[in-house]
C-alpha cells in the first residue's frame, strides 16, 4: 500500500515544483544509495512544520521495518524543534529559502539530516534549559538531546547541516 | 489549529485542537493573553485534541500560566495525553503543570476570584 510519502514522490516531482529564488521544493529520492533514503525539501516556513512531522511519520512507517510509535513519536517532535530553530533564529522568520529534510535508514539507526543556508549555527553556544526554573523559551536543544540518540552538527561553508540519529530496537527473530 | 472558547461554572474554558506548535503558538498566545487582560483569569486549556506539542506551545503556557497567576486565577490543562505528558516530564515542567483527567476535574481545581 502506497504511503503518503510514495503518493507526494509521484505527484511532487522535484524537477516539475521549481520554487522561488531557483529553490527546488518537493520530495525526492536518492535511488544510488544503498539505504532507503527520501528527502524533503520545503520553503523555510514554520507552516511546513506539520508537513515536516508528517513526512518523519510517513518515512518510518515506508521502512521494511516496524518502528515502535514512542520512537516515532520522539523523532517528529526532535526534528520538529531543529526545524522550527532554523526558520525562528537561523533565518531570522519565514522565509523562502530552502529547508531540506533527509531521512535515510541504515542498519540499525534512523538517521535525519537537516540542511539549511541560514547563518552559521553554533550548536556548542545554543541554550540549553538546565536550571529547574519554569521559562517561556530554551527547551529546544535540551529536547532533541533527550529525544535522539546522537545530535551533529557541522558547517560546510555555506550550509548548516545539522544530523540526527536515532537507534531502532532489535528486531525480534521471526521462527523458522 | 482550531480554537474555542466556552464560559462555564466561573471559569473560561479554552479547547484547542491540532498541533500546537512554533506556527500556531502566537495566535494562542494572544487569545490567552487577551482573555487575562480582560479579567478572565480562571482558565481551563482543554488538549484532548491537541495532536503534538513543542517548545514554542510550552513556552505560551509557562507565559500565560504566570499571567493567570499574577491575576488572582490559575491556568490547568485538561484531557492531555501520554505524549504531552511525556514532554512535560522532559522539560521538568509537570512539576509546574498537573494534567486533570477533564475539564469538570480543572475547574473544581481552580482558585477562586473573578472570571
Amino acid at each position: 500500500m502506497p504511503t503518503a510519502v510514495d503518493r507526494i514522490v509521484r505527484s511532487r516531482r522535484q524537477d516539475e515544483n521549481p520554487g522561488k529564488a531557483g529553490v527546488s521544493y518537493g520530495v525526492y529520492m536518492d535511488s544510488s544509495r544503498d539505504n532507503q533514503s527520501v528527502s524533503l525539501c520545503v520553503p523555510a516556513r514554520l507552516r511546513y512544520l506539520g508537513l515536516i512531522c508528517a513526512f518523519v511519520e510517513s518515512f518510518c512507517k515506508s521502512l521494511d521495518r516496524e518502528t515502535p510509535a514512542e520512537i516515532v513519536e520522539m523523532l517528529k517532535l526532535a526534528i520538529d524543534e531543529a526545524c522550527s530553530n532554523v526558520v525562528r533564529h537561523g533565518y531570522g522568520g519565514d522565509c523562502d529559502s530552502p529547508l531540506i529534510v533527509d531521512a535515510l535508514h541504515a542498519g540499525d539507526e534512523l538517521i535525519f539530516t537537516i540542511i539549511d543556508r541560514a547563518r552559521k549555527f553554533d550548536l556548542a553556544k545554543a541554550p540549553v534549559k538546565i536550571d529547574p526554573t519554569p521559562s517561556d523559551s530554551g527547551y529546544g536543544i535540551s529536547i532533541i538531546h533527550q529525544a535522539v540518540d546522537r545530535l551533529e552538527h557541522e558547517w560546510d561553508g555555506s550550509r548548516n547541516i545539522t544530523r540526527l540519529t536515532k537507534r531502532l530496537p532489535q528486531e525480534e527473530q521471526k521462527p523458522g | 489549529m482550531q480554537t474555542s472558547v466556552e464560559e462555564r461554572d466561573n471559569a473560561v474554558i479554552v479547547a484547542l485542537a491540532g498541533r500546537f506548535d512554533a506556527a500556531s503558538a502566537s495566535d494562542v498566545k494572544k487569545l490567552l493573553k487577551g482573555l487575562i487582560a480582560d479579567g478572565k483569569c480562571r482558565l481551563v486549556l482543554e488538549l484532548s485534541q491537541v495532536d503534538f506539542l513543542d517548545s514554542s506551545g510550552l513556552g505560551v503556557l509557562v507565559t500565560c500560566k504566570r499571567l493567570a497567576d499574577n491575576g488572582g486565577g490559575d491556568l490547568r490543562l485538561a484531557g492531555a495525553d501520554s505524549r504531552i505528558e511525556t514532554i512535560l516530564k522532559m522539560t521538568r515542567l509537570n512539576r509546574v503543570f498537573e494534567i486533570d483527567a477533564d475539564v469538570a476535574v480543572a475547574i473544581s481545581r481552580l482558585p477562586g476570584g473573578k472570571t
